[in-house]
């Protein structure tokens, strides 16, 4: 008898459970499934929900999105679609930079698509063959501590060619923008020169720590002076009104690093009709006029009218004017990711 | 640095630290085993210190580390004083871990009579000494054993705190190491080959830590003691200090830090009309982290009835594989043909955490089991085919407290450590589901302190009321009510 009621009610709870899942994320359940779209984004939740919402409200149709997490965000999206390569269930990949997109590029997961946007975006920020298409971008920059130092490029230059490294940060180059910005030096650099400065910043004792936003957050504080982060960190710091400022990162030549958002279509995606309207939308200049005002402050690499944008994000459009061309940064990328895992986890 | 090195100075560290814990615990739970076994300590009492000192068990590892994780970084160039950080914020989960072991087990199988008996015996050959382990083992060594076991494999296994304090160096922990290989394009084969001997250490420890569970089911006992010798005073006052600084560190300065923001953080969760989104995303991880939970528990108690014994441990292996490891195998599986269907459900994402929740279940089910002694349960039993009503409903009453109340803890328990789980839900969740803990990290990088605050307070309190509102339902069904 007791254990007839406890396997009766076993059921119940299961039973009470699943249904509660189910009525909790229902929301698109009742939807025409040629009106849906599936997207995988990498760029912060917080600004693109926004980009998305405005899709879904000009088109009807509903985009179920999958952010990338901060915690796996090396793992996350790239090695999400090459693991699912043979059974997509991904429509559109939206990349926060390019070099992950061009990977997938590199293993068939991507199919062609030139969007008649795409001719207001410059050359080198797109595929010639249509595989992806660069968008508002974002630029490496120091990010300055200006209770104690100038926020200079001569100041940092200084900084950062002789003495101590004890109070510069910069995030660990196997992950994220950073090893896009490793990619971009040994590019420009070669490889001999990279690891031997690779090594010198070592020994003079930068703090290296486990990404972007950690950097933003040492120099924030005051715990450090300079650090190498992205323009959409150093807005973090700037806007909580903490007493930091932006010097880009410039190679010899005097280029930037500007490093775009990137649209792609997956192959043998199910919705390629609603993925190419979705393509067409982000490489709007509506959409880069909406991401430059947003708080990441995103640089519109499309012709847009002036007047739309932000006084700080006109400045950096002066900045990224000068940015050096990734397709060498592309060629070495897995160069460079073989030689600092061989370097950080000994395999 | 070599994968033999990083599990090198992973063991060291667990052995070292599980070591110093247990000489934390012991006096802890000696003080609260002395209160619980003396008549004149208040039941309010016993409870709270009970609690506080297994409160830092429960504040997710997520959290901590956030807390800390810039006081880490400025303390970046010393290995020794990161290293020592890491340690004491891991201290406090293990000696909790340890305590919760001790108050729950017996404190001996074997009696001192027997083990007086024992000394009496003049020929100490190979035999005796052999039969003396045993009965040490089985007797009073027992519990600390398993305390000791237990507090090793938590702080060999730790990773989210480890990650966030940035102990990805010299020295380093395993499962960062695991981490960082495999996002640096490891193959997932490769990520399994040097996920097997960090899984073959874990199995020296938990192997001989199921067998001590199962090889005694002696209710535990509080001798009263008196507490007012200079001994009981000093044990007294280090126990205290001990449950004061643990608390103070991974409770009272991360929510010191952050009180303010949490106001805040709630005016703009209203503002944005995000109150009741972000409630359901916490419902909805309650919901699956709940069914993880209780599916586990069923596994584990179904898990009785395998022979042999060992074929258990088959059950067990995947979760102390890592969650990464656990989970990208997951998603391979998901990929063959036969599986696709499923893929992008919540399958996947359940079936993950019921295999990551499996070891902990089955140890929690092992000491559940016994706590409430075979002969006790079925007396219990046998009150029920009674047909006198009041009797009925007395049975009722003791089935609740003995049997029920203990298995809805634990299904809470379980649920708590599976809700702060980021890497198998990140991996493994459908496309239409966002859990509540990968949007927590977003926040954090987004530096939104104050809608971080609020969305964590979401995160701890709704899950709490949810199982006092199910627990209270619950009793009043079981206790109230006749045929």
């Amino acid at each position: 008898m007791a254990r007839a009621g406890e396997m009766r009610a076993a059921g119940i709870v299961v039973s009470v459970l699943l249904a509660s899942m189910w009525l909790l994320t229902r929301q698109s359940g009742d939807v025409d499934s040629e009106s849906q779209l599936v997207v995988y984004c990498a760029h912060d939740a917080t600004y693109a929900e926004q980009v998305i919402q405005l899709f879904e409200q000009q088109t009807g149709i509903t985009v179920e999105v999958r952010f990338d997490e901060e915690a796996n965000k090396s793992l996350g999206l790239t090695n999400l679609l090459i693991a699912e390569q043979n059974n997509p269930r991904c429509d559109v990949f939206w990349n926060n930079q390019t070099l992950g997109t061009i990977r997938l590029q590199h293993a068939e997961i991507l199919q062609p698509y030139r969007s008649q946007n795409a001719d207001r975006i410059p050359n080198q920020y797109k595929d010639e063959a249509g595989y992806w298409t660069g968008f508002a971008g974002r630029l490496r920059v120091y990010l300055v501590n200006t209770d104690h130092l100038s926020a200079t490029e001569d100041v940092v230059n200084k900084v950062l060619q002789q003495g101590s490294l004890s109070r510069v940060a910069i995030a660990q180059p196997l992950f994220g923008t950073t090893l896009s910005h490793y990619s971009v030096l040994m590019a420009a650099w070669g490889e001999d020169r990279l690891k031997a400065w690779h090594a010198e910043i070592h020994e003079r004792g930068i703090r290296e720590v486990r990404g972007n936003s950690m950097t933003k957050d040492l120099v924030a504080e005051g715990m450090c002076d300079v650090g190498f982060t992205d323009t959409d960190d150093a807005f973090v710091a700037i806007d909580a009104g903490k007493p930091v400022a932006m010097v880009p990162v410039r190679l010899e030549s005097g280029q930037t690093i500007c490093l775009p958002n990137c649209v792609a279509i997956i192959k043998n995606c199910s919705q390629l009709d609603n993925a190419q309207k979705f393509v067409d939308f982000l490489l709007s200049a509506d959409v880069e006029v909406l991401l430059a005002n947003s708080g990441a402050r995103q640089i519109p690499l499309g012709t847009v009218k002036q007047s739309q944008l932000p006084p700080e994000v006109l400045e950096l459009q002066t900045w990224a004017a000068d940015g050096v061309s990734l397709t060498g940064a592309a060629d070495v990328n897995q160069q460079v990711l073989d030689w600092l895992t061989a370097e950080y986890t000994g395999q | 640095m070599t994968l033999e090195t990083v599990l090198a100075w992973s063991t060291a560290r667990s052995v070292m630290l599980t070591t110093l814990g247990l000489l934390i615990a012991i006096p802890i739970s000696r003080t609260i085993g002395q209160t619980l076994g003396h008549a004149a300590t208040k039941p309010t009492a016993q409870k709270f210190w009970i609690a506080a000192a297994l409160l830092p068990l429960f504040v997710p590892d997520l959290l901590v580390g956030f807390a800390y994780r810039l006081v880490s970084a400025q303390l970046l160039h010393s290995v020794a004083a990161t290293e020592a950080l890491y340690a004491v914020l891991l201290l406090t989960r293990i000696v909790a871990l340890q305590f919760a072991v001790q108050l729950m087990l017996p404190c001996s199988a074997v009696s001192l009579e027997a083990l007086h008996s024992w000394k009496l015996i003049l020929h100490r050959n190979r035999k005796w000494w052999l039969t003396w382990l045993r009965l040490q083992v089985s007797g009073p060594a027992r519990a600390p054993l398993v305390a000791w076991l237990g507090g090793a494999m938590l702080c060999f296994q730790e990773f989210e705190t480890a990650a966030l304090l940035q102990i990805d160096r010299h020295p380093i922990v395993w499962t960062v190491w695991l981490f960082d290989a495999h996002a640096a394009g490891e193959p997932l084969s490769s990520s399994l080959n040097l996920a097997a001997p960090a899984l073959a250490v874990q199995c020296v420890w938990l192997i001989p830590c199921l067998w001590l569970l199962l090889s005694g089911s002696v209710l535990p006992t509080y001798a009263a003691v008196d507490m007012r010798t200079d001994h009981s005073r000093v044990l007294t006052l280090f126990a205290t200090t001990a449950i004061v600084v643990s608390l103070g560190l991974v409770l009272c300065w991360p929510i010191l830090s952050n009180a303010t923001e949490l106001g805040g953080g709630i005016r703009n969760l209203i503002g944005t009309h995000s109150l009741w989104a972000r409630s359901q995303q916490v419902l909805a991880s309650l919901t699956e982290c709940t069914l993880a939970a209780y599916l586990a528990l069923q596994l584990c108690s179904f898990a009785r009835f395998i022979k042999p014994r060992s074929l258990k441990l088959v059950l067990v292996l995947p979760g102390l594989c890592s969650p990464l490891v656990l989970s990208l195998s997951l998603l391979a599986a998901f990929q063959l043909p036969v599986l696709h269907r499923w893929y992008d459900t919540w399958l996947p994402m359940l079936l993950g955490h019921v295999l990551l929740l499996l070891p902990r279940a089955m140890l929690l089910v092992t000491v559940l089991n016994c706590l409430t002694p075979a002969a006790a349960q079925h007396s219990g039993d046998l009150l029920f085919s009674a047909n006198h009503p009041p009797t009925k409903t007395s049975a009722r009453q003791l089935s609740w407290t003995m049997h029920k109340r203990k298995w809805l803890l634990a299904v809470a328990i379980l649920t708590h450590w599976c809700f702060w789980d980021v890497t198998i839900a990140a991996t493994l969740r459908p496309v239409t589901f966002e859990p509540v803990v990968t949007r927590l990290y977003n926040e954090m990088h987004y530096g939104h302190t104050e809608t971080l605050v609020a969305m964590t307070g979401l995160a701890l309190l709704i899950p709490a009321l949810m199982f006092t509102v199910a627990g209270l339902v619950w009793q009043r069904i079981e206790t109230v009510g006749t045929e």
